[in-house]
């Protein structure tokens, strides 16, 4: 048995099936309640899929289970035996691809592109318009990383679509074609969506802004600089994810860099617990730029906010409360009742590869933050961002945080 | 045309057939290990389920109704060639109405998001078992489910008004009302309650609702034995303090939960009392410090209180995961837990809980207690691995024993978690030994008119 299957097996071998985490699952409603889409049922099917393996059969069919896990770890809030059924899900992934047996095409292709191009599309000169005129440094001992988060935002919704077969004239064969010869991809520029791009664009410039007047000096990689491989670990790729971390971390050498400051959650969690797994001598600091602003410099407005607090922020990190107290600091703010480490899901990392999951997850937190009562939603994260704006009004923390500064800070 | 095309006529996108699809439905909560269905069914109108149950009966298919799945005796699991109808999708709240005190639901709403939308309005609908937070409406009235507030708002019967239940010919039913009073024949609604899934479908129910407790206040007692901790209840219930909750664990159960890191005990003792006193505002500080001065009188060795939200949250999630948390303390993992559910008259806790403590020593089992000891319920956590014979034996020994105690204490062998498969056994033991045998041909005859082919969850309840 391999460790992951080790692994595996004692998370999973734990559960007693007590049903708890399926009640807060939040793929479960979104499936139309198909256990095998919740986190008992994937939990459950993580100990079938190891018997089937020891068994010599096949393991494919048990994909969709793990594959439309999104990570969230709400399971693991409420399991009273601590099981985790997200990093079973996780641990299954792996397994699946490392066998290279039923891993989606759409997975596949990503893999693919990160490793060949360093990022989920290759956004040349446009990953880095966002700079232009801020004048930062190219390299430096603090560095500035935005993983290309923001970027990819403007590709995300028409690519799911175009992957998906949807839209005019997208065929069954031509979406064939790009997954058979992934070069294709390189015209994927041409789904970029102007409006989403200049928003997320703004909220890069906000960020660099606020760092600045807080008398922060970084660099920026510019168009060079990669993705964090944040999908593809997700999905599980883990011989690749390794060596692409190794790689990332080489780059972020080769600028001299001793701090590297994140701008959204899912890259400051990879670089924070999980890179020093992966990457021998990884010993950057890894700051959020929220850590580096001073309350003290913003005031208060009269904005009345529901706030979305992001997996990735609340529930990977014992305390990661500085976006938090940043924005209470501006504004008037409701938290809905799921919050703190009870929070819900945008939904986000399904949008690949199950789109009406993802959108029935949004659509379930977007209501709940609509309960809340506050005028307008705001989270500190692109991917939640991109997500529940389809469903509302939804703005960055960096765009209300950057009119609340203080004129002189 | 074959089962999941007919279904699916009737349910579109609500059939799952695949077998990775039914896996998750061939278990429960507890140890058994149910059939694969042959199909499972996630209805979203009264009137699919009635479709759906109709098909059954004319083609004698078998039909296992399914909430949340987290039956500790195997009531939910599948049995041999049946479609699993799960109710999860029917979950909203219809209304609310506080002058009426009357909430209707449909059946696969779970009982934390009810009491989440209740609250907002100063409401409470009381039954809470530990599993509340997955456990559905339409399972809750189908077990006749306990929980953490017996001790003063009773079992579940107690807050149900009406129904809307759907028979295996799929006539609908519309029992009780929406009324707290209602005198209209036979009471079909508290037959049903209990059923275990037995007589029909449930897909909506009118709850009676109260006020929420104004303020709640926790108290941690710990005893050096069982016997001073029944007593202390006993003079905490004499003295007129009506706590909301009263529960106990022992040091195994204590050590399990501090194992999962939800709560950690600020006392060692071999036993521990959690008690929920309420009041106004202005009033709580004084009923807690009454509450904690009564139980150190009696015999506490430590007593702690709080009203801090927080602390008192993690405290009963603490005490609601008692059971799953109790499952790391398994040798490995092929151990399984039984857990005996008997009830007794409070004032003879002291002495049953003595002698559950020789009989644990005599049948040479592993247990850990923990339990609603507000009204008379013990829980016996028992570890056995199945695959040990010898052990196995001891453990079906120790069940007995402790079963037979109840009795001779006039009590019974199943308080709340409900028959399902495991305790077929001890309730024609309990009605025998009230030579009341013909109790249960009635409750089968009973099911006969309700369901003449037999074909709604058999073999639960009785063989
Ligand atoms: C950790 C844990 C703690 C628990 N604590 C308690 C406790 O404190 N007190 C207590 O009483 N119980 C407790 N239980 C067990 C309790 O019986 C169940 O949790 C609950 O009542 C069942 O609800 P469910 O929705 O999960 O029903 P399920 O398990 O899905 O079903 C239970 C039974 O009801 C039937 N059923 C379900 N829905 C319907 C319907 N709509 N129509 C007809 N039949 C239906 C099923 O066929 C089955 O027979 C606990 C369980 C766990 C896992
Ligand atoms: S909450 Fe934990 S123990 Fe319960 S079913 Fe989920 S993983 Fe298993
Ligand atoms: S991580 Fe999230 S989506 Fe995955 S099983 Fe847990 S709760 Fe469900």
């Amino acid at each position: 048995m391999s460790s992951t299957e080790q692994r595996l097996l004692e998370e999973a071998g734990r559960c007693i099936n007590c049903g708890f985490c399926e009640a807060v699952c939040p793929t479960l409603p979104s499936s139309g309640y198909n256990s095998s889409r919740g986190a008992r049922g994937r939990v459950m099917l993580g100990r079938e899929m190891l018997d089937s393996a020891a068994r010599g059969e096949g393991i494919s069919q048990f994909a969709d289970s793990f594959f439309s896990c999104l990570d969230c770890y709400a399971c693991l809030q409420v399991c009273p035996a601590g099981v985790n059924a997200g990093r079973v899900s996780h641990m299954a992934r792996e397994l699946i691809t490392g066998r290279g047996e039923g891993v989606p095409q759409l997975a596949r292709l990503m893999e693919r592109m990160i490793m060949r191009y360093h990022s989920i599309v290759p956004l040349g000169r446009r990953a880095s318009a966002w700079a232009k005129g801020l004048n930062i440094p190219a390299a430096g001992e603090t560095l500035l990383y935005t993983g290309q988060m923001y970027q990819l935002m403007s590709y995300s919704s028409a690519m799911t679509s175009f992957l998906h077969g949807r839209g005019k004239g997208i065929s069954r064969t031509i979406v064939g074609s790009v997954l058979r010869l992934p070069w294709l991809m390189r015209l994927a520029p041409l789904l970029n969506d102007r409006e989403i791009e200049e928003e997320m664009g703004n909220s890069l410039r906000n960020i660099a802004t606020m760092l600045d007047r807080e008398g922060v000096k970084f660099c920026y990689m510019g168009e060079s600089e990669p993705y964090p491989g944040t999908l593809m670990h997700d999905l599980g790729f883990a011989s690749s994810m390794k060596e692409y971390a190794s790689f990332v971390a080489g780059e972020f050498r080769k600028r001299g860099a001793r701090r590297v400051i994140t701008v959204d959650p899912h890259t400051h969690d990879l670089l924070k617990n999980t890179y020093p797994q992966l990457v021998e001598g990884f010993d950057f600091e890894v700051v959020h730029y929220t850590e580096l602003l001073d309350p003290e410099s913003f005031s208060r407005g009269s904005d009345d906010v529901s706030f979305h607090e992001p997996c990735h922020m609340t529930r990977r990190f014992d305390d990661f409360s500085a976006p938090a107290r940043l924005l209470g600091r501006v504004a008037e703010v409701k938290l809905p009742d799921s919050s703190g480490r009870k929070t819900h899901c945008c939904g986000g990392p399904d949008e690949l590869l199950y789109p009406g999951i993802a959108g029935g997850v949004s659509r379930a937190r977007m209501k709940q933050l609509r309960e809340a009562g506050g005028r307008l939603t705001v989270t500190a994260c692109p991917v939640c961002l991109l997500n529940l704006g389809r469903e509302g009004e939804a703005m960055d923390i960096s765009d209300l945080l950057v009119r609340r500064m203080k004129p002189g800070s | 045309m074959g089962l999941h095309e007919d279904l699916t006529a009737i349910v579109p996108d609500g059939v799952l057939s695949s077998r990775e699809e039914l896996i998750p439905y061939s278990r429960d909560a507890s140890h058994f290990q149910g059939k694969l269905p042959v199909a499972v069914v996630l209805p979203r109108t009264t009137e699919q389920v009635s479709r759906v149950l109709k098909y059954c009966n004319d083609h004698s298919i078998r039909v296992v109704a399914r909430g949340g799945g987290t039956s500790l005796t195997g009531a939910s699991i599948a049995v041999d060639n049946a479609v699993v109808m799960s109710l999860l999708r029917m979950d909203s709240v219809l209304s609310i109405s506080v002058e009426d005190r009357c909430a209707e639901v449909e059946a696969g709403v779970r009982i934390d998001s009810l009491n989440l939308k209740l609250s907002k309005l100063g409401q409470l609908f009381p039954p809470d078992p530990g599993s509340s937070i997955a456990a559905t409406v339409g399972g809750i009235i189908n077990t006749n489910a306990g929980g953490l507030h017996c001790v003063r708002y009773g079992t579940t019967k107690d807050w149900i008004l009406g129904l809307e239940a759907v028979l295996m010919d799929g006539s609908v039913l519309r029992l009780g009302n929406r009324t707290l009073k209602s005198r209209i024949g036979y009471d079909l609604t508290s037959l049903i309650v209990g059923s275990e899934g037995t007589l029909a479908v449930v897909t909506r129910a009118f709850l009676k609702i109260v006020s929420k407790p104004e303020e709640v206040g926790r108290v941690l007692a710990f005893f050096m034995d069982i016997e001073s901790l029944g007593r202390a209840v006993a003079a905490i219930k004499a003295s007129g303090i009506e706590p909301l909750t009263a529960e106990y664990m022992d040091r195994m159960t204590m050590d399990a939960v501090e194992s999962t890191g939800t709560f950690k005990f600020e006392v060692r003792a071999p036993y521990v009392l959690l008690l929920d006193v309420d009041g106004p505002g202005e009033a709580i500080g004084r009923r807690l410090a009454a509450a904690s001065a009564m139980l150190s009188e009696n015999g506490a060795t430590g007593v702690v209180s709080t009203r801090d939200r927080d602390e008192m949250e993690r405290l009963y999630t603490a005490r609601k995961g008692a059971y799953s948390s109790l499952l790391k303390l398994r040798k490995s993992e092929r151990d399984a837990v039984v857990i005996g559910d008997i009830v007794v008259p409070p004032s003879s806790l002291p002495a049953v809980l003595r002698r559950i403590g020789e009989l644990v020593s005599a049948d040479g089992v592993r247990v850990a207690l923990f339990g609603h000891i507000g009204d008379g319920n013990i829980h016996a956590n028992i570890f056995v691995d199945f695959s040990d014979s010898a052990e196995t034996g001891r453990v079906e020994r120790f069940h007995t024993h402790l079963a037979e105690t109840a009795l001779e204490h006039g009590g019974s062998v199943s308080a709340e978690h409900g028959i399902g498969i495991e305790k077929i056994g001890l309730l024609r033991m309990e009605y025998s030994s009230r030579h009341s045998e013909k109790a249960l041909d009635i409750m089968k005859s009973m099911k006969s008119l309700f369901d003449p082919k037999g074909l709604l969850n058999p073999g639960k309840v009785f063989d």
